[in-house]
């Protein structure tokens, strides 16, 4: 585990430290677009929903921009868990899979993406929430404290996707995939009064709502584990070898 | 028990690399996989350590068929790549950290290995900085260090000075008599000649 999680830190937080400045310089560009370029105040918009889609945590897209940071975010995590779980199937056979087997390597890589995805969340929302509050904002920070679980757990379950995806397609039809996953989400909206009619007969409450999350999470990470069994890492293998 | 390989062959695109090959491998032995570049002797020593699935035959690693059972070869340790290391971490880091996979063996165990392959001195030196020849060093202790019954090496005298090349085949010796089976692939048939007990001539994928 020592050195699968140092090894991952390293090519993330150092070999791809460009990538993560990159990611976090659009992230920091697009509420200074809002305010500054198209003069909204944030007091004109809900504050939280412009912050939670900001970080690719609203899945109810409201404009272009919207779309484009989603898709940026997405694809940026995604890229990430390409990265985790290619690296080592490429360049670190002999060192690493001779010395541990498919499934407790696959089961310690699940773990340093919680690990990892968890870390870029916390530092992400952090440096975020000071350029907004330096934008005007008027947050309450236990609201933003509480979106973050939340938004871990959507990201989680959106690198539970991307295994599996992962598992069954090839390194480049993956990120047209990714692309045609995140479409339906820019057109949230036009759903989005039968989305609410659902919302509010199945789970009256946010509480109920974030149980669910967390369930589906849960069963959704369960089932990569067992759709990720030894046929289909071998297929994963076999596809890496080319 | 060693290695048991029946009518393996690879198809890569429609083209054979490997075709039809039959070896019984022993333990306490040295075999040396001779060929020129793009023989197909990488990709035989890959199929033993179950990275790459033949598309025919069998493959038997310690009575156990590896493809199988979907596993991985126990007790077997391979330098068939450029190996991978971590640039920023010293050598010995490097090595504790591999090792910490299976915590099977003790910092002195690693430091006994750095002498035996003459990098003991450059230990404490950042990967970045070694030369070809002590990176491949480096690659030769972490496929030693755990005491590995089957010891697979491609190219390994790659990059090294003469006097490092002779202190590795010593130390080969040394490991094929506490009974090891060791292979060794290279294009350079003068590597070869005077370490192995049985010398395998590749060409075209077959044996000669």
């Amino acid at each position: 585990m020592k050195y699968l999680l140092t090894n991952d830190f390293y090519n993330i937080f150092v070999n791809k430290r460009k990538l993560i400045y990159l990611w976090l310089l659009i992230l920091i560009l697009y509420p200074i677009f809002i305010r500054i370029v198209l003069d909204i105040n944030f007091t004109d918009l809900d504050e939280i929903d412009l912050f939670l889609g900001n970080i690719g945590g609203n899945y109810n897209v409201n404009s272009v921009f919207e779309y484009l940071i989603l898709l940026w975010n997405v694809t940026f995590y995604s890229y990430i868990v390409i990265d985790i779980f290619t690296k080592d199937v490429k360049y670190g056979r002999e060192s690493i899979f001779l010395r541990v087997s498919k499934e407790k390597w696959l089961i310690r890589k699940l773990i340093i993406i919680f690990t990892y995805t968890t870390i870029l969340e916390i530092f992400s929302f952090f440096i975020l929430g000071l350029v907004y509050i330096l934008l005007g904002a008027n947050f309450d920070i236990s609201t933003i404290f509480s979106i973050i679980v939340i938004d871990i757990l959507i990201k989680l379950f959106l690198q539970f996707i991307n295994i599996f995806l992962l598992l069954f397609s090839s390194k480049y039809s993956f990120f047209i995939i990714i692309f045609i996953y995140t479409i339906p989400f820019a057109f949230a909206n036009f759903f989005n009064d039968y989305i609410n009619q659902f919302t509010q007969i199945y789970f009256t409450s946010s509480y109920m709502k974030n149980s669910m999350l967390i369930l589906v999470t849960i069963i959704i990470g369960t089932l990569a584990l067992i759709i990720a069994n030894k046929l289909l890492l071998e297929k994963f293998f076999e596809r890496c070898e080319n | 028990m060693g290695i048991i390989l029946k009518n393996v062959s690879k198809k890569f695109d429609g083209n054979y690399v490997l075709q039809d090959v039959n070896l019984n491998l022993d333990e306490g032995k040295i075999y040396g996989f001779v060929g020129r570049n793009g023989s197909g002797k990488t990709v035989l020593l890959n199929i033993i350590c179950g990275f790459i699935k033949p598309t025919d035959g069998q493959v038997l690693v310690n009575g156990v068929d590896i493809y199988k059972t979907k596993t991985f070869p126990k007790d077997t340790r391979a330098l068939i790549e450029k190996p991978k290391f971590l640039s920023n971490f010293t050598g010995m880091k490097n090595l504790e950290l591999l090792a910490s996979i299976n915590k099977s063996i003790t910092t002195l165990d690693i430091e006994e290995t750095l002498k035996k392959v003459n990098l003991y001195e450059e230990k404490d030196k950042l990967y970045q900085k070694y030369s070809l020849g002590m990176k491949q060093k480096l690659g030769i202790a972490q496929v030693l260090m755990e005491n590995p019954k089957i010891i697979i090496l491609d190219e390994p005298f790659n990059g090294l000075d003469d006097n490092s090349a002779d202190k590795i085949r010593k130390l080969l010796l040394e490991e094929k008599k506490l009974g090891k089976l060791i292979i060794i692939a290279t294009h350079i048939k003068d590597d070869i000649e005077k370490l192995c007990d049985i010398v395998f001539k590749f060409d075209s994928g077959k044996i000669k």
